[in-house]
């Protein structure tokens, strides 16, 4: 009986993906419907809403929902929910229709994605939103960026999806539904997720055998997407989390599935709602690491755990374990943090993500001490391994 | 077909109450799942992807993350 898991937030499992008679019929009459064209990042959010990875999301955020998110990071409804999620519209797009339409949000190539049910349409003030969720109004941050470059109306409204395809990477891109059914097929009564954009370094792996010596399986799920000059290629983060899964990781106590999703670096606010994702793949824990989901100096090195202080633990529904930074003590002669070693500085060689990217753009190994060989192998087995 | 659903713990527990109180479901979790899809499938008359566990296995399956 599925309840043994953890609820989905909001205790409901959304699916907006249309069956494939029902999706065949929305692509024919999506020809005579206003045509709204999205890009590859809001394809992901309209995804993620459709396949219930954002439950209990059904469509893009109306007034009263994106009002409340932004100031008390709470749905109109009162279920804790801490980034908008919004599609923007320029005033011509915004004339071309009215609440209770229906309208085509097609890709850049004209492919039907999905049919939106328009709901409200309304301002915003991008400097008081960027504020709120991004605790800043510096452009230089990508989030506020992002914003600050939106069209000035948004659109809300339910979805429904026509293009469910999985492209790329589709055999490692696994929906809510999929996970659950397979944390409950290997037994697992607890399931601790965690994030990253990362391939792994000896840290990460510390903080995942953590999770996985307090709960039953561990589920890794990198965030797939667009990315940062310099930052793991994709192909190369699911490469290194695959190898981890089948040749380090005890069998069977390991599932690595990808979501795609934009990335939002809003630290704290972004720390609640990558919790969020994982409750709904049915992970009952979360780690969340120093700096989680930050970018620049933005953000308190403890703030996307201290957010969680605040925060009811039903209102979240998923345990979070809050976790210290790790580094290899060469007299300690293991990975430690500061709350298990008490050795010196000089003794501790901390995995550094500038010196990992030189030294494998220079073409040489990482030390042993910072990333394992095997997985230093892998990176350094392509011309670059970091986004051109 | 089984439609794959979940359910707060607290409405299970409601549910489950209500059944023994009125007695006759042998098996309490099936009758539940059976009475929660049914209002499900009301409630979306068919249009949207069918959750389909034999089909979520296959997949599963042939991606190798089950044996
Ligand atoms: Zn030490």
């Amino acid at each position: 009986m599925e309840h043994v898991l953890i609820p989905p937030h909001g205790n409901v499992l959304v699916n907006r993906v249309l069956s494939p008679e029902h999706a065949k019929v929305a692509k024919e009459k999506a020809a005579s419907l206003v045509q709204i064209t999205i890009d590859e990042e809001q394809i992901k959010d309209i995804k993620n809403i459709a396949r219930g990875v954002l439950s209990p999301l059904t469509g893009l955020m109306n007034e009263a929902d994106f009002v409340r998110v932004v100031n008390e990071m709470r749905l109109a409804n009162g279920i804790l929910w801490s980034m908008p999620m919004v599609l923007d519209v320029s005033e011509e797009e915004a004339g071309r229709m009215k609440t209770g339409d229906e309208v085509a949000l097609i890709d850049e190539q004209k492919n039907v994605i999905a049919i939106l049910h328009v709901g409200d349409i309304y301002s915003y003030d991008a400097m008081h939103v960027t504020r709120q969720v991004y605790g800043t109004n510096d452009q230089a941050h990508p989030g506020v960026d992002r914003w600050m470059k939106m069209k000035p109306l948004l659109v809300g409204g339910l979805i429904d999806l026509v293009d469910n395809s999985k492209e790329p990477y589709y055999e490692f891109n696994l929906d809510p539904l999929e996970t659950r059914f397979l944390f409950k097929t290997r037994g697992w009564k607890t399931v601790v997720g965690f994030q990253t954009r990362n391939a792994p370094h000896r840290a990460h792996e510390y903080l995942q055998r953590i999770g996985l010596e307090l709960c039953d399986g561990l589920f890794i799920n990198p965030i797939i997407g667009m990315k940062k000059v310099g930052d793991f290629k994709d192909e190369m983060i699911m490469k290194t989390y695959d190898y981890m899964a089948k040749q380090v990781y005890a069998k069977d106590r390991v599932v690595c599935s990808i979501l795609p999703s934009r990335m939002n670096y809003a630290g704290p606010r972004d720390a609640i709602y990558h919790a969020i994702i994982r409750k709904n793949f049915g992970c009952t824990h979360f780690i969340v690491g120093r700096d989680h989901a930050g970018v620049g100096d933005y953000y308190g090195t403890y703030a996307a755990q201290e957010i969680f202080e605040n925060i009811a633990a039903e209102d979240i529904g998923i345990t979070i374990l809050k976790l210290e930074n790790s580094f290899m003590c060469k007299k300690c002669e293991t990975v430690s943090t500061s709350k298990t070693c008490g050795h010196q500085d000089s003794d501790r060689v901390p995995p550094s993500g500038t010196k990992i990217r030189n030294l494998l753009t220079e073409k040489k190994p990482v030390p042993w001490e910072i990333m394992r060989p095997e997985v230093v192998e892998i990176l350094l087995s392509v011309d670059n391994p970091f986004v051109e | 077909m089984t439609k794959l659903i979940t359910i707060s713990d607290q409405l299970f527990l409601e549910l489950e109450g209500v059944l023994k109180k009125k007695g006759g479901a042998a098996d309490i979790h099936a009758y539940v799942e059976e009475l929660l899809q049914k209002a499900l499938l009301a409630e979306t008359d068919g249009i949207y992807k069918p959750h389909d566990e034999a089909e979520i296995r296959d997949r599963l399956k042939s991606l190798g993350y089950i044996d």
